[in-house]
């Protein structure tokens, strides 16, 4: 008895943490399947064997969404853009932070994570005082300078940028951390061979440091990308979705179909929808930017 | 010839050290605002153009904000020009003491739960152990409206929602890949020749966790429980959903304050700073813990 529990051991002590993965996705997840296929009204007093099978309507509805859509292409936008912005600066912060000879790490750094230490829903609201036509310091900024205020937020074409700038805000130091780390690991022989071979600054970057990069950069295009369907937070505080719909991701869209509209069913169908697309895209970027093996 | 080499050197990495202090500057200079902006009358930040520091740091954001009661709104309303919003404002003590219950209770727990797991996959080889460990990693992946819906579901139904624990439990699951990945890191770090040497002397598995692995992994654990707290304290989505005005969170509080059209800033300052400085004092203190956290299986393959 005694050796069958030491054999599985290891078993054992997974145990507590896959049941309660078990129990708070997978369960979940299951369930979630089924709503797709029911009609599911939130009223005191309805059990789930109350709600209509309603078979694939809630999926076609969802497909033929023009609203889903757009938040769809928001959240898109919001990933390309606000992405490749968090990367390119982050890229460039990290490898003038990798200089050698730059001291004051701990200065930068603390200054650098402050954004990232904020809850997400403060930095919103923060950006909000900011941003404000007549008392936030970025318009206080433009007037000053001689133009006239800015409606950060209340503009159509103007608020989704905005969320995107709180994005880059809040998330470029992590691209910095992350890639800053990756180029630590890179020994400094490499380099030293590579001016011994009489290669420039240019060459080294191309052949030594792009190459050593290819997992950090690919880790960080995929949870940053990844992250980008998970916008919630800050377009809750900073624009609540709007002015119309210019601001509403695909979270926020589902979140609204499910707890203000209170159609989980449907809800639940969107979220279905969103998930193999963010799998798609995480599959895509795994398939072409995946370093090969050596 | 090689000192005009080093002049030119030298100014490179001056140059450098300027664009990197501004950078890091224009990054922190929201928080400063903010942390500024609830030190300062209304009169200051309605004054154009309003300077960045406050005239006398005044503290009447902090007492309406935490503590209305000490405050008197016809004294405010002569002194310091704030009559549309004092004695108006809702004390937030209560989702503090709210926050502060669940972010212990799921810590504690997703620790509990998730470091025997940590220290299967860091001695074991068994089978499956590789996928079922990149399984906990790719969890922390998915967008969590997904799981948000049915575990709204499904908590009204177990009588959870609006409850603490229903959140505690969420927040559990939320914390568990980062337990099992930063923890196997620490026990990784820990040689298996300690343990083995007390199984030896005759050590049981219980004196051999509390006496030897707790005491050894506890700078991993303390590590691993102030990540946690991060993601607690500041987690909004599940929130939102699954409390009700008896255990709001603090970002929960925080996320009203945009419901008035004219927000009260002195007051939203305050609390966004109270949210904020613990977890920037964590950070200072543990930078590089932290940071091993954030990129937790990222740069290790």
């Amino acid at each position: 008895m005694l050796k069958l529990l030491r054999k599985k051991q290891p078993y054992l002590l997974m145990a507590p943490t896959m049941i309660w993965l078990l129990a708070f996705i997978v369960y979940p997840l299951v369930f979630s399947i089924v709503m797709v296929f029911k009609q599911f009204k939130l009223k005191r007093g309805l059990t789930f064997w109350d709600m209509p099978w309603v078979g694939l309507r809630n999926l076609e509805n969802a497909f033929a969404d023009e609203n889903f859509r757009k938040s769809l292409v928001v959240t898109i936008e919001i990933m390309v853009v606000a992405v490749s912005i968090e990367f390119l600066l982050g890229l460039g912060i990290a490898l003038l932070l990798n200089k050698k000879g730059v001291k004051g790490h701990f200065l930068f750094m603390t200054l650098l994570l402050t954004p990232m230490m904020m809850p997400i829903i403060a930095g919103g609201l923060t950006w909000r005082m900011l941003l404000d036509v007549r008392w936030g310091a970025v318009n206080v900024l433009i007037t000053s300078l001689g133009f006239p205020p800015v409606d950060f937020l209340g503009n159509i074409t103007l608020a989704l940028p905005s969320v995107m700038l709180v994005d880059i805000w809040q998330w470029t130091p992590f691209v910095v951390l992350i890639l800053l780390s990756g180029l630590r690991a890179i020994p400094e022989e490499l380099y030293e061979a590579a001016v011994v071979d009489g290669a420039g600054r240019v060459q080294s970057f191309a052949s030594i440091t792009w190459p050593l990069m290819a997992w950090p950069v690919m880790i960080v295009l995929l949870i940053r990308s990844m992250d980008a369907f998970k916008i919630f937070d800050v377009v809750y505080s900073l624009t609540f979705g709007g002015p119309g719909s210019s601001t509403t991701t695909a979270s926020f869209f589902i979140y609204k179909q499910g707890f203000s509209q209170f159609n989980l069913g449907y809800a639940a169908a969107l979220s279905w929808i969103v998930f193999v697309i963010v799998y798609a895209i995480s599959f895509l970027i795994i398939r072409f930017l995946k370093p090969a093996e050596d | 010839m090689t000192k005009k080499k080093a002049t030119r050197r030298f100014l490179g990495l001056a140059s450098t050290h300027v664009l990197l202090l501004f950078i890091a500057c224009l990054f922190a200079f929201p928080t400063a605002w903010v942390f500024m902006t609830s030190f300062k009358t209304p009169r200051e930040y309605y004054s154009m153009p309003p300077g960045f520091l406050p005239n006398n740091f005044q503290i009447f954001h902090y007492r309406e904000a935490f503590a209305p009661w000490t405050v008197n709104p016809t004294d405010m309303a002569t002194n310091y020009w704030v009559e549309e919003s004092a004695g108006r404002v809702e004390s937030v003590t209560p989702q503090i003491i709210n926050s502060l219950i669940i972010t212990f209770g799921s810590v504690v727990l997703a620790l509990a739960v998730g470091s025997p797991a940590a220290y299967a996959i860091s001695r074991y080889r068994f089978k499956g152990s590789k996928d079922l460990s990149l399984w906990v990693l790719s969890t922390r992946m998915m967008p969590p409206i997904v799981t948000a819906i049915p575990i709204y579901w499904i908590m009204r139904q177990l009588n959870l929602a609006g409850t603490h624990i229903g959140l505690i439990m969420v927040y559990v699951m939320l914390n568990l890949p980062f337990v099992v990945w930063m923890m196997k890191g620490f026990f990784d770090d820990i040689p298996i020749e300690i343990e083995e040497a007390a199984r030896i002397d005759g050590c049981g598995p219980l004196t051999l966790v509390f006496r030897i692995l707790l005491p050894l992994a506890i700078g991993g654990i303390v590590a691993t429980a102030l990540f946690c707290v991060f993601i607690s304290w500041t987690e909004f989505l599940f929130a939102v959903i699954l409390t009700d005005s008896s255990s709001q969170t603090l970002p929960v509080a925080l996320s009203l304050f945009r419901q008035d059209r004219g927000i009260l800033w002195g007051q939203m300052a305050a609390v966004i700073v109270v949210a904020t400085l613990p977890i920037l004092i964590i950070t200072l203190f543990l930078q590089q813990q932290v940071v091993k956290g954030l990129t937790a299986g990222a740069v290790k393959n």
